[in-house]
C-alpha cells in the first residue's frame, strides 16, 4: 500500500531550507514519520562484537552482563547491522546543474539531497556510508564510516563540489569500482545523459565487482515533457552544440527519442540486475526514497 | 479607364485594391524576421534533441514550406476578393433560370425626342413589350416609371407577363427630369420585396430603357474632382455589383436641340399699370453652327410680339420683349420658338416656356418702428429719391403702437425696424400675414427683446412652424467683422458678384445679434437660407419660407444714430455703404417674389402649393390636358402649406378652382400655375456607354435598336475567392495542428 507523501517534502519546500544536511534530515524525518513499523525487526540478527557505549546509543543494546563483569558500558553489535556498506556515487557534471522553470531544485540539488538523506538513513541503522563525486572521473570522496558525525563531511563535500564540464560515466564508474575494497551497496545518483551503452558498461563493471548497484536516475520534468512553445535556442551543456528549433515541431520526436533512451537504459539495468529508479525533480523527495527502500525490503536487499 | 482594370474576361471593380496583393509577401517577411526572434535556454539532453531533429528535419521543412504557401495564397485570395473581380460571360442569356427583371422605363422630358419615325419613349416602351414577351415563364417583373420619381407601377413584383405588359401601357410620357437617386432607391426596394416574395429567384436583372442623357447619368460616374464617391455613385456601384444591368436601347446623337430655358421679368415685380420687359433665354444643345429663329411672345394666350433670335452654336441667345401695362391679377405669359418643323427640332416640347406673374398695385412697404428715426435708414434704402412713381416702393412708417390696428394685407412687405417687443396678438397678426403670402423683414438691434421675439415669433408647438429662421440670441460685440457673401450664391447677393466697388466687402460690423438654430428644429430642407454671414461665421442675413410668404432677418442694425437707449454708437457702417440701397431693395424683392412669382412657376415634378385662402372649401384642378382633378380638403399647419393633389408631370398651365356647395365650378380660377420642363432635360447628349461599362454595367446595342436581349453578364468572383480563402484558413489550422502534434 503506497504511503501518502508528506507535504513538507515537496521540492519547493525543501528548496527553501538552507544547507544540505538540514534538507536531508528534513527528508528523513518526513520519510520516517510516514513509514510503517516492520514486523520483522530484531529477527535474524547475530551477535558480532562489542563496542564502547557513546551517548545517544540505544540503552537497550547495552550488554549488562559485560557491564557487571568489566564495569564498562559495552554495546552489543550484530552481524546484520554491521555488514551493510553503502557507497554513494553522485554526478557533479555540468548537466546536473540544469533546472527548468517547472522545477524548484536542479538535478544536482535534488540528487544531493537524496544522497544525503540516504546517508542519514544508513547512519541511523548503524551502517557505514562512503561518498564519491564524479564527472569524467572521481572528483572527491568521503571514506566509508559508520560514525553518524561523518554525515556533515558528506554534506560538506557535496555542497562544495565544483561544477565540472563533462561526464564520462564508464571511466568514472570504473574508477569507483577500483577504489572500493569492500563489497558495498553502490547508489549512483546521476542524470546519465550520455551514450547508454557506455553508461551501462560502467554500471556493469560495478556489478561484476560484486557491488550491489542502485541507480537513481534524476531528470528534470522539462527534459521529460519538453513543454516549450516558442522558438527556442537550446544551448548544449558539457560542450555540446547549440540547436535552434520550433519546439512544437519536434516535441513528439523528442519524447520518442527519450523513451527509446530510457527503455534501453532500463532494459540494460534489468539484465545486469541493477535496481533502477527514475526520479523527477518536481516530485516530493521521499517518493523515490520510499520506492527504492520498499523495493529493497520486498526483494530482501 | 475609370476605377476598373481588365485582364481578358476578368475585370476588377476596385483595381486599386489589387495593391493589397503585396500583403501576400507578409508571411515571408515574418518568417525571415522570426528567425532572429527566439528564446534561449541551457539544455542537458541535447543529444536527444539532435536525434529528434534528425528524424523530423525533412517533415519540418515540408510543413514550413506548406504553411508559407498556404498563408501567402490566403492573403492573395483576400486581396483579390476585395478588388471585386468580375467574370464576364458572353452570349445570349440562358433562359433556364428564373430571374427578377426590373424594367425601368424612362419617361422623362428628353425621352420625347424624336428618333426616326417615333419618339425615344415609344421605342423604349416597344422594347419593354418585347422584353417581357420574350421572357421565360417563372420570371418576375417589376415595372418602374422613371421621371422625377420612380413609381412602381405594379406596386409589387408579379410573375404574370400580361399584368406587366398592361402596366407598361399605363405609363405616359412626362415633362419631368429623370433623377437617378429615387430610381436607385426604388430598385433597392423592389429587390428587397422580390427577395421576400419570390425567394427562389436566382438573380436580378435591371433593364434600363433610357436615352442615357449625360445630365442624368453623369451622377453615376466617378467624379474627377470629388474626393469621395457620392451616395448615388456608391448606390450605382452596389447595384452594378449585385445585379445584371443592361441598356438595350441604341441611342444615336441627335440634331441640335433648341429650347427656351429661362424667362426673366425686368423688374421682377410687376406693378399694375407699369410697363415691364420680359427677357427670354434660348439655348442651343449639340449644334455646331449658330441658328437664327423667330421667337414669339404670348400674353394670356395672345401673340403680342415676334422677334428673331440668334443663338450661337452650343450657346444661349437672348430676346427681350416689352410688355404692355397690366391689370391687377394673375397673367399667363409664354415664349415659344416658331417654325419648329423647318428646323427639324428633335424635341419640340421644350420650345415653349410659360410664366405666371401676379400684377399688384404699387408695392407698399410698412416700416414699423418704436421711434421714427429707427426706420429712417430702411425707408431711405427702399425709396432713396422719395418719389411716388410706380416702379419705386411706397414706404409707410407705422408706429409700433398702431401695428395691431394696421391692416397688413394692404402692404406687400412689412419691415420691423429694431422694434423692442411684440404682443402675442401682434405675433399672430404677423404669422397670418406671412402665411397668406406676405413678406416680413425683421431688422434686429439693441432694443430687441430676444426672449419676447423667440416666444411670439418662434415655433408654436405642433400648430405652427417658426416665423423666424433662427432663434434670436445675445448681442455679440468685439468687432469689426466683415460680411461674408458666401460666394454670392444667394439671389440677393448675385448682382454684387464681381463688383467689389459696391462696398459690400468693406462694410465693418461692430455689433450684431447672434442667430442660433432652434433647438430640435427640423425645418424642411430649403426653407431656411443664409444669404450672408459675418466673418465670424454667424448668420447676418437669413431667410425662411413660411406658408406662401417669406421672412428675412437682418442681424445687424443699420441705423446710424442712437435711439435714446444709451447705446449711441452705430453697429455698422452698412447704411453709408454704396451697397446698402441695392442690398435692401434686393432683400425686399426676394421676399415678395415668393408669393407673386416663385410659387406660381414650378418645374415639372415639383409639387404645387395651395394658397391659404383656398384651403377652407372644396377645390378642383384643371391640368394642361384639360383633365379635372378634385382636391380633398386637408388641415394645414400654419406656415406649412398643403400640396396639390394633382401631379405636375406635364408641362403647361394648371388652374385651381374653388367649388361652392352647389358643386358648380366657377369660371375664374383662384390661382394659376405655370409648370415648365427642367432645362437640363433639353440637353440630349448621351452618356458615353464605355464610362457606364467601367462602373460594372453592361450595355447592349443592336442595329434595330429595339431588341432587349442581354448580351453580357458579369459574375462576381469575390464570394468564391473568399470561400477559397476560408478553406485555406482551415487547411492552415490543420497543418499547424499536425506540426504541433506532440503538444499535448
Amino acid at each position: 500500500m503506497p504511503l501518502a507523501a508528506a507535504p513538507n517534502l515537496d521540492p519547493a519546500a525543501i528548496a527553501r531550507l538552507a544547507g544540505l544536511e538540514l534538507r536531508a534530515r528534513h527528508v528523513v524525518d518526513g520519510y520516517l514519520a510516514g513509514r510503517r513499523r516492520s514486523r520483522r525487526r530484531g529477527q535474524s540478527v547475530e551477535f558480532a562484537e562489542h563496542r564502547e557505549y557513546v551517548p545517544g546509543d540505544d540503552p537497550r543494546y547495552v550488554d549488562w552482563k559485560a557491564f557487571g563483569k568489566t564495569d564498562r558500558m559495552l554495546l552489543k553489535q550484530f552481524e546484520a547491522e554491521t555488514n551493510l556498506v553503502c557507497t554513494l556515487a553522485v554526478d557533479v557534471s555540468e548537466s546536473m546543474r540544469f533546472r527548468s522553470a517547472q522545477a524548484a531544485l536542479s538535478k544536482f540539488d535534488y540528487g544531493a539531497c537524496l544522497a544525503t538523506a540516504l546517508a542519514l538513513l544508513v547512519y541511523e541503522q548503524r551502517d557505514s556510508v562512503g561518498l564519491f563525486t564524479f564527472d569524467d572521473r572521481v572528483r572527491d570522496s568521503v571514506p566509508i564510516s559508520a560514525n553518524p558525525n561523518d554525515l556533515a563531511q558528506i554534506a560538506w563535500t557535496l555542497e562544495r563540489s565544483a561544477v565540472a564540464r563533462q561526464s564520462r560515466f564508464k571511466d568514472a564508474f570504473d574508477e569507483i569500482a577500483d577504489r572500493q575494497r569492500r563489497r558495498s551497496v553502490t547508489v549512483v545518483v546521476s542524470d546519465l545523459l550520455a551514450d547508454p551503452a557506455a553508461t551501462l558498461e560502467g554500471l556493469k563493471h560495478l556489478h561484476y565487482r560484486r557491488h550491489e548497484v542502485l541507480v537513481l536516475h534524476v531528470l528534470d520534468p522539462a527534459e521529460i515533457e519538453f513543454p516549450f512553445e516558442r522558438a527556442t535556442r537550446f544551448q548544449g551543456l558539457e560542450a555540446l552544440p547549440e540547436v535552434q528549433v520550433e519546439p512544437a515541431g519536434v516535441r513528439r520526436a523528442y519524447r520518442a527519442a527519450l523513451q527509446r533512451y530510457l527503455d534501453r537504459l532500463q532494459a540494460g539495468c534489468r539484465d545486469a540486475q541493477i535496481d533502477y529508479e527514475l526520479c523527477r525533480t518536481d516530485e516530493p523527495l521521499d517518493a523515490p526514497l520510499r520506492r527504492l527502500l520498499t523495493r529493497r525490503a520486498v526483494h530482501g536487499g | 479607364m475609370i476605377g476598373a482594370f481588365t485582364i481578358a474576361a476578368l475585370e476588377f471593380g476596385s483595381a486599386a485594391m489589387l495593391g493589397w496583393l503585396a500583403a501576400a509577401a507578409l508571411p515571408w517577411f515574418i518568417n525571415l524576421w522570426s528567425r532572429n526572434r527566439y528564446e534561449e535556454t541551457p539544455w542537458a539532453a541535447i543529444e536527444l534533441l539532435l536525434e529528434a531533429l534528425r528524424h523530423e528535419s525533412r517533415r519540418l521543412r515540408l510543413h514550413n514550406w506548406l504553411l508559407l504557401a498556404i498563408r501567402t495564397a490566403l492573403l492573395a485570395l483576400v486581396a483579390l476578393a476585395v478588388a471585386r473581380p468580375l467574370w464576364r460571360s458572353t452570349g445570349a442569356a440562358t433562359p433556364a433560370s428564373a430571374v427578377h427583371r426590373i424594367v425601368v422605363l424612362d419617361c422623362s422630358q428628353s425621352m420625347a425626342a424624336r428618333q426616326g419615325e417615333s419618339t425615344r419613349f415609344e421605342q423604349a416602351r416597344e422594347a419593354a413589350r418585347e422584353l417581357i414577351a420574350a421572357s421565360t415563364s417563372g420570371d418576375a417583373y417589376t415595372v418602374l416609371a422613371w421621371g422625377a420619381e420612380a413609381a412602381n407601377v405594379l406596386g409589387r413584383p408579379v410573375q404574370d407577363a400580361n399584368q406587366a405588359l398592361a402596366a407598361i401601357e399605363t405609363i405616359d410620357q412626362q415633362a419631368t427630369r429623370a433623377e437617378l437617386a429615387p430610381a436607385l432607391a426604388a430598385i433597392d426596394a423592389a429587390v428587397s420585396r422580390a427577395a421576400e416574395q419570390f425567394p427562389h429567384l436566382g438573380s436580378t436583372e435591371v433593364v434600363w430603357l433610357t436615352d442615357r442623357t449625360e445630365t442624368t447619368w453623369s451622377a453615376a460616374l466617378p467624379s474627377a474632382t470629388a474626393a469621395s464617391a457620392t451616395s448615388v455613385e456608391r448606390r450605382w456601384r452596389n447595384l452594378a455589383e449585385h445585379a445584371t444591368v443592361t441598356f438595350p436601347l441604341d441611342e444615336k446623337q441627335l440634331a441640335a436641340n433648341l429650347a427656351v430655358v429661362d424667362m426673366q421679368l425686368d423688374p421682377p415685380l410687376v406693378p399694375v399699370g407699369a410697363g415691364v420687359a420680359m427677357e427670354a433665354s434660348v439655348a442651343s444643345f449639340g449644334g455646331d453652327r449658330s441658328i437664327t429663329t423667330p421667337v414669339e411672345m404670348l400674353a394670356d394666350g395672345v401673340v403680342i410680339g415676334r422677334q428673331e433670335c440668334e443663338i450661337p452654336a452650343g450657346g444661349v441667345g437672348l430676346v427681350r420683349f416689352a410688355l404692355p401695362a397690366l391689370t391687377r391679377g394673375e397673367h399667363r405669359w409664354e415664349v415659344r420658338l416658331a417654325a419648329a418643323e423647318e428646323r427639324d427640332d428633335p424635341l419640340p416640347a421644350d420650345d415653349v416656356r410659360r410664366m405666371v406673374v401676379t400684377a399688384q398695385p404699387r408695392v407698399r412697404v410698412a416700416c414699423v418702428a418704436d421711434a421714427p428715426s429707427a426706420a429712417a435708414e430702411i425707408a431711405r434704402a427702399l425709396n432713396p429719391r422719395g418719389v411716388a412713381d410706380a416702379a419705386a416702393p411706397s414706404v409707410v412708417r407705422v408706429s409700433t403702437t398702431n401695428l395691431a390696428a394696421t391692416p397688413l394685407s394692404d402692404f406687400a412687405a412689412v419691415a420691423l425696424c429694431n422694434v423692442a417687443r411684440l404682443s402675442d396678438r401682434e405675433g399672430q397678426q404677423l404669422r397670418r400675414y406671412v402665411a397668406d403670402g406676405g413678406a416680413l423683414l425683421i431688422v434686429l438691434g439693441d432694443r430687441v427683446d430676444a426672449a419676447v421675439y423667440n416666444r411670439v415669433l418662434g415655433p408654436q408647438g405642433d400648430d405652427s412652424a417658426s416665423l423666424l429662421p433662427y432663434a434670436v440670441g445675445p448681442v455679440v460685440e468685439g468687432g469689426p467683422w466683415k460680411i461674408d457673401p458666401l460666394g454670392y450664391a444667394h439671389r440677393i447677393l448675385q448682382p454684387f458678384a464681381g463688383r467689389e466697388r459696391s462696398g459690400l466687402l468693406t462694410v465693418a460690423i461692430n455689433k450684431y445679434v447672434k442667430l442660433q438654430p432652434w433647438p430640435g428644429d427640423a425645418a424642411p430642407t430649403g426653407t431656411v437660407q443664409n444669404a450672408a454671414t459675418a466673418s465670424s461665421g454667424d448668420p447676418l442675413v437669413a431667410l425662411r419660407d413660411f406658408g406662401w410668404g417669406r421672412t428675412a432677418v437682418l442681424a445687424v442694425n443699420p441705423a446710424l444714430r442712437g435711439d435714446g437707449s444709451g447705446d449711441s454708437a452705430p453697429w455698422s457702417n452698412l447704411a453709408i455703404s454704396p451697397s446698402f440701397v441695392p442690398l435692401m431693395q434686393r432683400l425686399i424683392e426676394s421676399l415678395i417674389v415668393r408669393s407673386q412669382v416663385e410659387l406660381h412657376n414650378r418645374l415639372a415634378g415639383q409639387p404645387l402649393l395651395l394658397p391659404t385662402r383656398a384651403a377652407a372649401g372644396g377645390l378642383a384642378w384643371q391640368t394642361p390636358g384639360g383633365v379635372s382633378v378634385s382636391q380633398p380638403p386637408a388641415r394645414q399647419r400654419e406656415g406649412t402649406p398643403d400640396t396639390a393633389s394633382v401631379s405636375t408631370t406635364s408641362a403647361g398651365f394648371y388652374r385651381l378652382f374653388a367649388i361652392d356647395d352647389r358643386q358648380t365650378a366657377p369660371s375664374e380660377p383662384i390661382a394659376i400655375y405655370a409648370v415648365n420642363p427642367d432645362p437640363r432635360e433639353s440637353n440630349l447628349a448621351v452618356c458615353d456607354k464605355r464610362l457606364l461599362e467601367s462602373t460594372g454595367a453592361a450595355t447592349s446595342e443592336t442595329d434595330d435598336g429595339a431588341t432587349a436581349s442581354v448580351s453580357a453578364t458579369l459574375h462576381s468572383l469575390a464570394t468564391m475567392l473568399l470561400l477559397a480563402a476560408l478553406g485555406l484558413l482551415l487547411a492552415e489550422r490543420l497543418v499547424v495542428d499536425r506540426l504541433a502534434g506532440g503538444r499535448a
